[in-house]
């Protein structure tokens, strides 16, 4: 892969991510995020 | 050592809410809605903010999505930017394997062993670093996705049954200082803390047992490792295939052949022990060693 193919897929696929980032924040998901992150996960200590 | 300065940085920024140790609680503050590149358990006390793989398995495993834009597109993003320099440097269950090998490398009986696995590990033709791609596509993508109960609710699989970083860094702590916690210690417990057992053991006789073979993040990582901001560069008429790059990777990479493997964690070692100047690392493409006029800047004789 050239530099500047590389440089081209790189670009397109961060604008894809950052569209990723605000679609899923459109629709919520950072709310499902919190609310497993700030309750604690008994599967992740192992106990549940 | 400058990267040993920001993994312990990483590790203690991203565990800094210390009362969370004393009282066997976890934080709750809205920065748990973001996640940080490394593996760092959202249920260990000191933790302010999320692990991408516990937040994937999260929102696959609710019944509202069947897909996650938000963590796959900060996941990406942070891949493209950083690739696996994000699992030599800013991951803080990647230093807890490393102080677990260089504890070993110190009980003489294991140095044999670990010489022998190195070289074990470089020989095999199929090697088990593809273990790590079937973990994520089989525990953190397709279970929290498909096996799910009555109310459409999944498992965070991975989470549940392997990972090996919560056991240690989330159970540990909390069993330790909240009694009730203990009291509810089952099978599960007993199944995840032999993994982790295991995973430690590991790490004795295997430089970072778990990023190489089991880690689902990495893995994802390392697919960005060749169009990554961050990267390895490769001056081949610099280059005369002395093996000094491949015989210091402890990621058993041959720099030399391929600088941005997906296996390479970016640590610097073959950097440091090229002595012809024809490996570098850093965040752009556009800075070349050939700006050097192409005649190579030699620091040492070639062995």
């Amino acid at each position: 892969m050239t530099p500047r193919s590389r440089r081209r897929l790189r670009i397109a696929l961060f604008i894809v991510a950052v569209a990723f980032i605000l679609l899923g924040w459109y629709r919520g998901e950072t709310r499902t995020v919190f609310v497993r992150a700030a309750n604690l996960c008994l599967e992740c200590v192992g106990i549940g | 050592m400058i990267r040993r300065a920001v993994q312990w940085l990483t590790l203690l920024g991203c565990n800094a809410w210390w009362p969370g140790f004393i009282e066997g609680r976890i934080y709750g503050g809205k920065l748990k809605s973001v996640c940080v590149p490394g593996l760092n358990c959202y249920s260990c006390p000191g933790a302010v903010a999320s692990c991408p793989l516990g937040s994937l398995q999260a929102v696959l495993g609710s019944w509202r999505y069947s897909f996650s834009f938000y963590v796959v597109g900060l996941m990406m993003a942070f891949g493209l930017l950083f690739g696996r320099f994000i699992c030599g440097f800013l991951c803080p269950f990647g230093l807890l394997q490393e102080l677990a090998h260089k504890l070993s490398s110190r009980l003489s009986f294991l140095r044999g062993k670990q010489a022998k696995q190195a070289n074990q590990t470089k020989n095999l033709r199929w090697r088990p670093i593809y273990v790590k791609y079937i973990l994520g596509v089989v525990f953190v993508v397709a279970l929290p996705l498909l096996a799910t109960n009555s109310m459409g609710l999944g498992d965070p699989a991975f989470c549940k049954y392997i990972c090996p970083a919560g056991t240690l860094t989330a159970g540990a702590p909390l069993l330790a200082a909240n009694p009730s916690l203990r009291d509810a210690v089952g099978w599960l417990f007993v199944l995840k803390a032999g993994i982790a057992v295991a995973t430690l053991a590991g790490c004795l006789a295997i430089y970072r047992f778990f990023c190489k073979y089991l880690c689902p993040l990495g893995a994802f990582y390392g697919l960005f490792n060749k169009v990554a901001v961050y990267r390895l560069r490769l001056e081949e008429g610099n280059c005369v295939h002395c093996g000094a790059c491949s015989r210091v990777c402890k990621m058993a990479v041959d720099p030399s052949r391929t600088p941005n493997s997906p296996e390479c964690i970016r640590c610097g070692d073959c950097v440091r022990a090229c002595r012809f100047s024809a490996l570098s690392a850093g965040f752009s493409d556009w800075r070349r060693t050939s700006e050097n006029g192409g005649s190579g800047v030699l620091r040492g004789k070639a062995p």
